[in-house]
């Protein structure tokens, strides 16, 4: 496939710079996950039946941030057939794990779902996302914990410096704030229920540089790398941690500028905003 | 990769069904041993399969407490065991405070694994997510004193393939001085073996355990679950040179591709995972007659082997009935998001050995999968080029190269 972006050298020895194409960010609550799981396509056609049934709940709300994505700035179909794509959710699954202990220890073995393993494991989003839109680079799942927004900044920006595909969709997901779920007999903490909380999705489409790129720019710089080693570890104290809320804030707020976050991983990430919106420049 | 800065492994650590040192799993694997027994270690009754190939008690690195480490999840001590035999056999163990050590670990159930061990013990992380802070990477760099960046990564049963490239770029980036890079699963759980056997995915040929794993046989029925986990030093070409320290190969080439088809049945497309086969080729600059051995994924499911054997012999063309390949599955089971990691040692321990490890339990090789097997014995070779296919649920396809240097 031709891109309609092309790689350009990296800015400096060991920062990973990229342009931001595309973005869509969702905010669902819990009541509305069984009609987001009856979602349609970006270019106006159904999913399979049942495609989204088993899925995860980041699952689905990271899918439709994709598709907002693609229908907010209109991008083609087929346009990143070639592209990667890189999720990190965070505690993937935890909602039906607890279900899936709690009928194990009512009912044992057969009591399990098949659609367990697949649908809750760190790839099943990614994997849900190829899938859904026929991307046929790589596509693999980061980290899973409370620090996963870091880590697939990181290893999308390794996958998009290493030039064998055109861009990376990246998907963060996770609940909002993450709520206690409840148990018979476990007493409260003063964290949410899962009905005060939202899932909460960013999806980012990210390209190498091109001279005439357009967009706001995202760079990221391990702690600890080369000629930046002791600046950027003394600069990290200061910078706020990123995260998936944080991100999706700024991303939410039109009159962002520029952000400069802390990677919990390592590192930095730079996001500079050159233009008011994005939304022009497709 | 810049010439003097490709990515040469020069340590490994492992913990497999077939030992926990590099010794003990090479001899293994030549010899046809099979490490799948029947388990024991919790109730399997009413399991539909009852078998797996599980690690024997986890060696306590040195400098560690054995209390303290007695008491941390299976995962974490196979991470730490890992790591720590790997570093040491690549002569960095006292070295590692003063380095950037950068991990990529393959880790694809860590979350699953922990909330169920800590249910069975009366404990709440699942609700609880005050109580899910650090990941194991994390606790790994914080034990081990890493200083350079580290992440986990999940393409299911591909995950160690992937791994591996990210710490290949990792080190072309400068990211890191060396990059640790693996993957490790403690998948025998009661629930995961429940979870795998109700999807029908595994043998249930409980009453011969170690005739279950039968890659490309015609009797085969499933795959047989395995844990454990390897773990590799990666360092740059010239790095290890000034060292003057032996290498075990040169990871020389990567490919992955997705199916786009189904969460768990691989594509009978074979064309997504032969791109995958065919960019790690390129990457490396191998034809395929130039490999001497390839590592299949062939997890002795029906569809699954028949489907990858397509894509031999659609990359391979003629050289399909000369390039000698084995499944080392049929002896460790299948190592789900560890798998990667330890079929890439078995091809370290072909090329360092000259020896190819065998497809055991190849009794009547599927007419479907007509590939030069190495059946039932080792095979002596002197290895050049080792290729391993890792392809996963989510349609992940992965090919690693590995190089003689």
């Amino acid at each position: 496939m031709k891109s309609i972006f092309e790689l350009s050298p990296l800015v400096a020895e060991t920062t990973v710079a990229c342009r931001l194409a595309a973005y869509g960010t969702v905010r669902a609550v819990p009541a509305s996950l069984p009609g987001l799981r009856q979602m349609g396509g970006p270019y106006g056609d159904p999913l399979p039946t049942s495609f989204l049934k088993h899925s995860d709940e980041q699952t689905v709300v990271g899918l439709a941030a994709v598709f907002q994505a693609v229908r907010r700035y209109g991008l083609a179909e087929g346009a990143f057939s070639e592209w990667g794509v890189v999720a990190g959710p965070r505690l993937f699954g935890r909602l039906a794990v607890a279900t899936a202990l709690q009928r194990f220890a009512a009912e044992g073995a057969w009591g399990v779902s098949p659609h367990l393993i697949p649908h809750r494991s760190l790839h099943s989003l990614s994997g849900t996302v190829s899938q859904a839109l026929e991307i046929r680079g790589p596509n693999f799942g980061v980290a899973g914990g409370l620090e996963s927004a870091s880590e697939t900044m990181l290893a999308a920006a390794a996958l998009l410096a290493e030039g064998q595909v055109p861009g990376v969709w990246v998907i963060l997901t996770g609940w909002s704030p993450e709520p206690h779920l409840e148990k018979p007999g476990l007493p409260l903490t003063g964290a949410p229920r899962p009905a005060e909380s939202v899932y909460a999705a960013v999806a980012l489409a990210l390209t190498t540089l091109v001279s005439d790129a357009e967009g706001p720019l995202l760079q990221i710089t391990p702690a600890g790398a080369g000629w930046n080693r002791g600046s950027l570890l003394d600069m990290n104290t200061s910078l706020p941690r990123f995260s998936l809320e944080l991100l999706q804030e700024e991303l939410e707020t039109d009159t962002m500028i520029s952000a400069n976050w802390r990677l919990a991983c390592g590192g930095s990430l730079e996001f500079e905003r050159v233009e008011s919106s994005a939304e022009n420049r497709l | 990769m810049t010439e003097g800065a490709a990515a040469w492994i020069t340590g490994a650590g492992a913990v497999t069904p077939l030992g926990n040192s590099y010794q003990a799993i090479a001899d293994g694997f030549l010899e046809g041993r099979s490490g799948v027994r029947m388990v024991t270690e919790f109730d399997v009754s009413d399991h539909p399969s009852q078998i797996a190939g599980v690690v024997d008690p986890i060696p306590c690195p040195v400098d560690m407490d054995p209390a303290e480490f007695s008491r941390l999840h299976r995962l974490e001590q196979v991470i730490l065991s890992c790591c720590q035999a790997a570093l040491r056999d690549a002569d960095y163990w006292n070295d590692r405070d003063t380095l950037r050590i950068g991990l990529v670990l393959g880790l694809g159930a860590e979350w699953l694994e922990v909330w169920e061990a800590d249910a069975n013990q009366g404990g709440n992380r699942v609700y609880d997510p005050s109580l899910n802070a650090n990941s194991m990477v994390r606790e790994t760099c914080r034990r081990l004193k890493f200083s350079g960046p580290a992440i986990s990564v999940s393409a299911a049963c591909a995950s160690g393939n992937y791994a591996l490239a990210q710490a290949r770029q990792w080190l072309e980036l400068g990211w890191a001085d060396i990059c640790l890079a693996g993957a490790c699963d403690m998948g025998v759980t009661p629930m995961a073996l429940a979870g795998f056997g109700n999807l029908r995915a595994l043998s249930r040929r409980n009453d011969q355990p170690q005739a279950a794993s039968r890659p490309f046989d015609k009797g085969r029925d499933g795959f047989v679950m395995g844990e454990g986990g390897a773990v590799f030093v990666l360092e740059p070409q010239a790095r290890a040179y000034r060292r003057g320290i032996s290498a075990y190969a040169e990871v020389a080439g990567f490919g992955a591709s997705s199916d786009a088809y189904n969460m768990v049945i691989p594509s009978p497309d074979p064309e997504p995972a032969t791109a995958a086969m065919r960019q790690a080729l390129a990457d490396a600059g191998i034809d395929p007659a130039e490999i001497d051995y390839i590592n299949a994924h062939a997890t002795s499911t029906p569809r699954g082997d028949a489907a990858e054997a397509k894509v031999l012999e659609a990359v391979l063309g003629s050289a399909v009935h000369s390039v000698p390949v084995s499944s080392t599955k049929s002896m460790t089971g299948h190592l789900l998001t560890a798998a990667a990691a330890v079929e890439a040692l078995a091809c370290l321990i072909a090329i360092d050995r000259g020896a190819l490890p065998p497809t055991i339990n190849l009794a009547d090789p599927d007419p479907e999968c007509d590939l030069c097997h190495v059946a039932n014995q080792a095979r002596s070779q002197k290895v050049r080029v080792a290729v391993s296919n890792s392809f996963g649920f989510g349609g992940s396809n992965t090919c690693l190269v590995l190089k003689a240097v």
